[in-house]
């Protein structure tokens, strides 16, 4: 069974479910979570815990594959939830889900953490670090009370990059583009990332923007990504 | 420098902060009352890397100079210049960004943070910290965290003297399952909620600073000894016992934790809960343990080396 955690209103994450075979893949979203995903998971014995997904009874440790295409459940999601409530019942799942997800054993577009449901939910000045120490250029920039200031103002060329499971997916991407990637997937080990790029002119790139929380509106990126989780494991 | 960001009057904060002047510490203090007016900026440059500095009043400080920072921030929206804002008021938006920003650079800086935030989130998911404890050879209570009604009563026929409690960080009032609960137990269904076995014994708080534990004996008439009438007293935990409180703050990756343990008549250890920004200053004034001196000590060793 793949899980798809998604939010109701993304219809791509249903196109990824439907790239499956029938029954084997379920989306799981706030706005229908007790018809969606029901579980009794026993902490300390988690593989065996039971659980619901989709109507279909099975155990945690079935779960073959998982992908989250959102960061967080957001508290409006639960809107069948007494609005006074719904800030704590959002906290309350995210948490269950946090849990959950980082104990399968299984593939994961991405792995949570404990942060984010999928991805590390880094700032810019958090990952400009890393992405600096394993060689990849990172374009300047400044913030101020969390917002971007004004940015190189020079006429740029911008190139988006996406990698899943080391391999670089849609357009081609000069060779040193590719190898950014690769060593940025491997430094912050997430099997997807997807980052924008800036260069003046020839082959200088230097990082701009850097995302960890998969877009499966990118039909490249859900043929990726299915490829990815039907791998034996 | 050693940075202090918080609410002077916060207990805990109040403590460090006479604790470090008594020692003669240099510190700034960084107040969050003021978090609506103050600045923060970072540039990152190619050759250079990301420098920071804040502005609070006529003072600016390089954020690059701190060598151990204690962190104790609270919610913005509860203070008066908020009161009845939307929480989308670009005030609001400001003092997040001001907060967010100032995290992520002390996150990934080098300095001694207490605590960063990724590993205080752990906090944010019971069940998951409570993995991290049993890792660190601490045994937990039997727990189930479940949205099936069904699943639950199962739970609670194998475990009838159980309590539940929020699965998140959301401070919620441990209570006993009774009788009576069991005619809402379909609600579970809307929210997953944690079930846990009671455990007998007596309550142990620990407060880990570094290598340093500190652990008070709590003799309370309530479940919840936060709620009742309580007697603490200092004590001295087993060396292996001790071993494993600094073995689970060092794996979760904090500096310093107040780290919940019952020993029960049995002579077994369980840990509930750690808490990654303990509000020490009950225990502290409760036992005499010298918690605030040992956290004004660690910060200052790190403040030299660094």
């Amino acid at each position: 069974m793949i899980l798809v955690l998604s939010n109701v209103a993304n219809d791509a994450a249903k196109e990824l479910v439907g790239m499956f075979p029938p029954g084997a893949a379920s989306l799981v979203t706030a706005s229908n979570l007790n018809r969606s995903f029901t579980a009794g998971i026993s902490v300390g014995d988690f593989s065996p815990s039971e659980i619901s997904v989709g109507g279909t009874r099975t155990c945690a440790g079935e779960i073959g594959g998982v992908v989250s295409t959102i960061p967080h459940f957001l508290p409006q999601e639960f809107y069948y939830i007494e609005p006074a409530d719904r800030d704590y019942v959002c906290a309350e799942v995210s948490a269950f889900f946090i849990y959950f997800l980082s104990e399968l054993r299984c593939r994961k577009v991405n792995s949570p953490s404990t942060r984010a449901l999928s991805g590390l939910g880094m700032q810019r000045i958090e990952w400009a670090g890393t992405a600096a120490r394993c060689g990849v250029p990172v374009q300047p920039f400044r913030v101020k009370n969390g917002m971007p200031a004004a940015e190189d103002a020079r006429e740029l060329r911008y190139l988006k990059s996406t990698i899943i499971d080391g391999a670089i997916v849609g357009d081609r991407a000069p060779d040193a583009v590719c190898g950014y990637m690769r060593s940025l997937t491997r430094a912050f080990e997430m099997p997807y990332l997807s980052c924008l790029f800036a260069g003046s002119g020839g082959d200088d790139y230097a990082l701009v923007e850097l995302t960890d929380v998969p877009d499966v509106a990118i039909p490249a990126n859900r043929e990726a990504i299915v490829r990815f989780l039907r791998q034996p494991p | 420098m050693i940075l202090l960001w918080g609410l002077m009057e916060d207990e805990p904060m109040g403590m460090a902060h006479a604790a470090l002047a008594k020692a003669g510490a240099d510190c700034f203090f960084l107040d969050h009352r003021k978090v609506l007016t103050s600045e923060i900026e970072y540039a990152y440059g190619a050759g250079t890397g990301g420098r920071c500095t804040v502005t609070q009043g006529a003072e600016t400080v390089d954020l690059g100079s701190v060598r151990a920072a204690y962190l104790r921030g609270y919610n913005f929206l509860d203070f008066e210049e908020m009161r009845d804002r939307p929480r989308d008021d670009p005030l609001a938006a400001r003092a997040m960004g001001f907060q967010l920003q100032l995290m992520a650079f002390l996150d990934s800086s080098g300095c001694l943070v207490i605590n960063r935030f990724a590993p205080s989130a752990t906090n944010f998911s019971k069940p998951l910290q409570l993995t991290v404890i049993r890792r660190a050879g601490l045994g937990i209570p039997e727990t189930f965290i479940s949205n099936d009604a069904v699943a639950v009563r199962r739970f609670l026929s194998r475990n009838p003297d159980s309590v539940y409690k929020s699965i998140s960080g959301v401070r919620s009032i441990v209570r006993r399952v009774s009788q009576a609960h069991y005619g809402f137990m379909d609600d579970v269904g809307w929210c997953p909620t944690l079930f846990q076995r009671v455990v007998p014994g007596i309550n142990y708080r620990v407060h880990v600073v570094g290598d340093e534990v500190l652990a008070v004996r709590l003799e309370s008439d309530q479940l919840d000894y936060r709620y009742g009438d309580t007697t603490q007293v200092a004590a001295d935990l087993p060396a292996e016992v001790a071993q494993k409180c600094r073995m689970l703050n060092s794996m979760l990756g904090l500096h310093f934790s107040g780290i919940d343990l019952m020993r029960t008549p049995d002579d077994e250890w369980f840990c509930f809960e750690v808490n990654p920004s303990p509000g020490f200053s009950y225990f502290e004034m409760g036992s005499g343990q010298p918690i605030s001196s040992a956290l004004a000590r660690f910060m200052m060793d790190a403040n030299r080396r660094r």
